[in-house]
């Protein structure tokens, strides 16, 4: 399930990439129809030079038409848009053969315009034909980039999906890792040992585990904050510092934390209530506040100081706020209680 | 007149259509060999990139084979222990009832001390929740918004939380490191994927109500929450010294 979201993440990525390799693909397209047209271009020039042996007057004919195709192409370059300079150009076309016609009536007229006429009529077809075979090249590059398109997302797709596995590997090898050894340290234990020895061990690891949670009181080194506030401080400041407050802690090592005597658990919530106070695990907290926090003072202590500009000096920096900070020898943070942590609604996952 | 005019016109045109049609060869060729030369270029980017795709599909399948083939004899190692942990206790309780007992009761508060802490997998509905900053905002994910996420799903009475599947735990930072973002003294990068097991509905209303939510909206950074009826969250997996002077 998790995994599926990391794609659908990656997804607005992808999405970017393949419309860069469409615009590269629809290029390809292009250039391909050009090829198309480059190939049916040498077979109009034959037409032309294949029409002049029959009947001389074409020679004017087509001389007329590559002026006019000409034309329609300093049309093409210059005027208002492609379509309205072809059609420009078959209208000159027409009203000049019809001059031309004019122009030799002796004789050969009847003849000389009806071969005309044909070779319009053969024009007319091969460049039906012509649109048709690059509408046709035109289509299948279409569907290459179509092909494509599904085909190269694919790998990525399948890449992502390897990567989430990969992930998921690692943390079922780390949890399953860290079960084998703890069954195994167990077992050695069960099996080795006098049953006062067992009892001992299994009693310190309960220890441990309990008060890593937090639930057993503790004593230690560490530091002293007091915060405190008054009327004018935005209380939602006051809050957002809280929280810098006890994660600096925390990154500096604090193994037990309490503020105002209310444990801090890895679930704990500091609230705004009803934009006037603060409560902390739904106890409300009235000022002046006094943290604790055990673990190493001079790492705590610097932590906070941060050379100069700490959360100390940020707090400090609040309107009708203060902050001290004091190293203590011996500091006792009470057990937080076993309802303190609510698991009602976790399964136990395999 | 004008069939006089039209002949002269025919000789013109004769020799600039030869120009013309020159032109038009050279520019066709030109045009010719570019097309060629680009179609070739991008089937060889796109080969190219399909065979790095090819190459990482293969080292990644060969590494989840690899891991797939770990986890599956650490699950036959662990079954065996499991057995031999069943089988001594068996013996114990025919042998001695009472400490049997004892052992058993201690063994129940470990288990249920470790759910507690957070160190066994869990799982349930709620929400999951993405941020990323290798959009085009040019905006970062910074420590804070993460950390005012964590208290938004805290107040809303989230359970279980990990963070690209690190749980957070009583002591769990959520700090700045350089480009990446610190965990239980374990390095992040984007994208952040914070996945939290609480009442899915007030997960979700009390994140797109709060002010960080505004914040990363109006920063333009790469957000999404979804809820979820089958979030896992694995276990803590740092270590658990932690000083009991009592």
């Amino acid at each position: 399930m998790t995994d599926l979201d990391d794609k659908d993440f990656d997804k607005i990525a992808d999405s970017a990439a393949e419309t860069g390799r469409e615009v590269q693909a629809s290029g390809e397209s292009a250039g391909d129809a050009l090829k198309a047209i480059l190939g049916s271009g040498s077979e109009t020039g034959n037409e032309r030079t294949a029409a002049p042996v029959s009947a001389p007057e074409n020679v004017d004919a087509a001389g007329t038409e590559a002026k006019d195709v000409d034309a329609a192409g300093t049309d093409a370059d210059n005027g208002p848009s492609p379509s309205e300079s072809i059609v420009a150009a078959w209208k000159r076309r027409i009203f000049q053969s019809r001059d031309g016609s004019y122009g030799n009536t002796e004789g050969y007229a009847p003849a000389s315009s009806r071969s005309r006429t044909s070779g319009a009529v053969v024009r007319n077809v091969l460049l039906t034909v012509l649109c048709i075979v690059i509408g046709i090249v035109a289509a299948l590059q279409y569907k290459t980039i179509a092909s494509r398109k599904s085909a190269e997302p694919d790998s990525e797709a399948r890449i992502n999906e390897l990567l989430s596995t990969i992930n998921n590997l690692h943390s079922e090898l780390n949890s399953l890792e860290a079960e084998r050894n703890e069954l195994k340290s167990r077992l050695e234990i069960l099996e080795s040992s006098t049953q006062d020895e067992q009892l001992a061990a299994l009693r310190e690891e309960l220890n441990s585990i309990r008060t890593f949670a937090g639930l057993t009181t503790v004593k230690g080194h560490g530091v002293h904050v007091r915060v405190d506030f008054s009327e004018r401080t935005n209380v939602n400041l006051v809050q957002t510092r809280l929280l810098l407050l006890i994660n600096e802690l925390r990154a500096s090592g604090a193994q037990a934390i309490s503020i105002n005597g209310v444990r801090i658990l890895a679930m704990t919530e500091v609230r705004v209530v009803n934009e006037q106070y603060i409560s902390v695990s739904a106890r409300q907290l009235a000022p002046p506040y006094d943290i604790y926090a055990i673990g190493d003072a001079t790492d705590l202590y610097n932590g906070l100081k941060m050379g100069g500009y700490g959360i100390v000096d940020q707090i400090n920096e609040l309107a009708g706020a203060s902050c001290e900070l004091y190293v203590q020898e011996e500091i006792t943070i009470s057990a937080a209680e076993d309802s303190d942590i609510r698991t009602d609604l976790l399964k136990p996952a395999q | 007149m004008s069939g006089k005019n039209g002949g002269t016109e025919a000789r013109k045109t004769g020799s600039g259509k030869k120009i013309y049609y020159a032109a038009l060869f050279v520019i066709f060729v030109v045009l010719g060999a570019l097309v060629a030369g680009k179609t070739v270029h991008s089937r060889r980017v796109a080969k190219a990139r399909e065979e790095e795709n090819q190459a990482l599909i293969e080292q990644y399948t060969l590494e989840m084979e690899e891991l797939s083939e770990s986890v599956s004899s650490l699950r036959g190692e662990l079954a065996q222990t499991e057995d031999r942990y069943t089988e001594v206790l068996a013996r114990l309780k025919e042998t001695d009832k009472d400490f049997y007992n004892v052992l058993n009761m201690y063994s129940r508060d470990i288990e249920a001390g470790r759910l507690l802490a957070g160190l066994t997998s869990v799982s349930g509905s709620g929400v999951i929740i993405k941020l990323d900053d290798s959009g085009m905002g040019g905006a970062l994910v910074h420590d804070t918004y993460l950390n005012e996420i964590l208290n938004v799903l805290k107040e809303a009475g989230a359970q279980a939380i990990s963070i690209n599947g690190e749980r957070i735990v009583t002591g769990s930072e959520v700090i700045c490191l350089g480009p990446s973002i610190r965990v239980n003294g374990v390095r992040l990068f984007a994208p952040y994927r914070i996945s939290a097991v609480g009442d899915p509905d007030a997960l979700l209303k009390a994140y797109q109500e709060s002010r960080i939510y505004k914040t990363i909206v109006s920063q333009n950074l790469l957000y999404d929450a979804q809820r979820s009826d089958n979030i896992l969250i694995g276990p803590y997996t740092g270590k658990v010294e932690r000083v009991s002077e009592q």
